[in-house]
């Protein structure tokens, strides 16, 4: 173990990622009991990171490849537990809503393992109805501003969509409002073609679901103003409708509110 | 909710811990540039920065309870992160190219270097002042372990000085910055 005397003397080297190991393996250990130096490496690193604050402008694309790896199994592989199933956990509508959890809350550890288990119902072995994963990427007002301002690819990837043979075009019309939102479905990922969805107060959301037999599943939330919208579905059980609610902002494991809009999906 | 571009650093970091992708986009925004910058000023490659830049994003989303409000600033944390990936990367690569040790030991100018490179004027004239009350070679050592990635022994190595030399000037130089820079009233890499 190293003393208390050696680690001083290499604290500053290490908040400059300038020790090694075994060295740094020993540093480590008396920093983990050693309250003081580990105080004083907060103070080096501070100074570390000043210095290491060159800023300039980064690539315009650059936003677009870690949004896409945000869902990357290889996250799921260190943690070895599917992270996005919470959202597509099916949850039958009867759940009462003293029971609703919002769907992106964390636990206290915010883990992966947390994030999974964060969606809690009364009797949940009993409300899994179908197969289905879902992953949505979803990017509200700021990201779709984001989006704007880095010129991404986001339409060419609905064109693209719609331009690919086999895909089917969802269309969800409401009670009154007509047409409300058109997605287009190919090879399993769903994408946002158009949308008329005003915004809502930030204290709302629109969530959009699957309807597989009567019992609605949560895809996941749109945000408050859906500008973009990706996600997909892959399962045995394939949704036969989608529906869009409105729902508090942290969403609902079911819905609150009368089905704004609805399209049945048809091959 | 509050606008996100209003809101706290450590406000987007609980918003992440909810699968608010909009909250990281709100850091990118912020923080994406200084990430970017320093990974490329390390590593000399637009391609291995941008590829250091998405690990710490991502790393960021999958892992917002790493960082702690009470240690420091986001951006300390993120340029923190970014910096050891960035030094681990450009070992790695050192050891396959096996870039010159001779080039290093002939910038002549590592005081200089080291005041242009802060992006913020008015913290850069700080740092400035700072480097200022460190001797040549305190800077010399500083530059050559942070900004070129190499280990405490290696620049030991690259100087034809004992390490324990070299330990020292670190140790003694980085106490001086700090002294300085809190006397100026600077904690950190702030936004």
């Amino acid at each position: 173990m190293m003393t208390h005397d050696e680690a001083q003397e290499l604290l500053a080297a290490y908040a400059l990622h300038a020790v090694e190991n075994p060295e740094r393996r020993d540093l480590e250990e008396h920093l983990a009991e050693c309250p003081r130096c580990a105080s004083e490496l907060d103070g080096l690193r501070d100074v570390a990171t000043t210095l290491g604050n060159v800023g300039g402008a980064a690539p315009a694309d650059l936003w677009n490849r870690i949004a896409e790896r945000l869902y990357d199994n290889e996250e799921l592989d260190e943690v070895d537990v599917p992270p996005i199933r919470a959202l597509a956990r099916p949850v039958a509508p009867a759940v009462p809503a003293a029971a609703v959890t919002p769907l992106f809350e964390r636990g206290a550890a915010s883990s992966r393992r947390t994030k999974y288990v964060a969606v809690t119902f009364a009797a949940a072995a009993a409300l899994l109805i179908g197969v289905l994963s879902v992953n949505l990427v979803r990017a509200n007002s700021r990201v779709a501003q984001l989006n704007s301002a880095l010129s991404l690819a986001g339409h060419s990837v609905v064109d693209a969509a719609l331009e690919t043979p086999g895909h089917v075009n969802v269309t969800l019309n409401g009670a009154h409002s007509g047409d409300v939102a058109t997605f287009v479905l190919v090879n399993g990922a769903g994408y946002l073609v158009s949308s008329n969805m005003t915004a809502l107060a930030p204290d709302k959301t629109y969530q959009l679901w699957a309807i597989t037999k009567g019992t609605p599943i949560s895809i996941g939330l749109m945000g408050a103003h859906p500008s973009t919208v990706y996600f997909s579905i892959a399962g045995a059980a394939g949704p036969g409708e989608l529906a869009i609610t409105v729902e508090p902002a942290g969403g609902s494991v079911a819905p609150t509110s009368p089905v704004l809009a609805a399209g049945r999906i048809s091959a | 909710m509050e606008q996100l571009d209003e809101a706290s650093d450590a406000q987007l970091v609980t918003l992440i811990g909810r699968f608010h992708e909009a909250a990281l986009a709100e850091v990118y925004r912020r923080h994406g540039g200084a990430v970017f910058g320093l990974a490329r000023k390390i590593l000399q490659n637009t391609h291995e920065a941008d590829d250091v830049a998405q690990d710490v994003f991502v790393r960021l989303w999958n892992h917002p309870d790493r960082f702690d409000p009470l240690r420091g600033s986001l951006r300390s944390y993120l340029l923190n992160d970014t910096h050891g990936r960035a030094v681990d990367l450009v070992r790695s690569l050192n050891a396959r190219r096996a870039r010159e040790v001779k080039d290093a030991q002939r910038s002549p100018v590592v005081a200089y270097d080291l005041q242009h490179q802060v992006w913020d004027l008015a913290v850069a004239e700080e740092v400035g002042r700072a480097l200022t009350t460190l001797t040549a070679e305190e800077r010399e050592a500083i530059e050559l372990a942070y900004f070129q990635g190499h280990s405490y022994v290696k620049v030991a190595e690259i100087l034809a000085q004992p390490e324990g030399t070299i330990k020292s000037r670190i140790r003694t130089g980085m106490r001086k910055m700090r002294t300085s820079l809190v006397e100026a009233g600077i904690q950190g890499a702030d936004q």
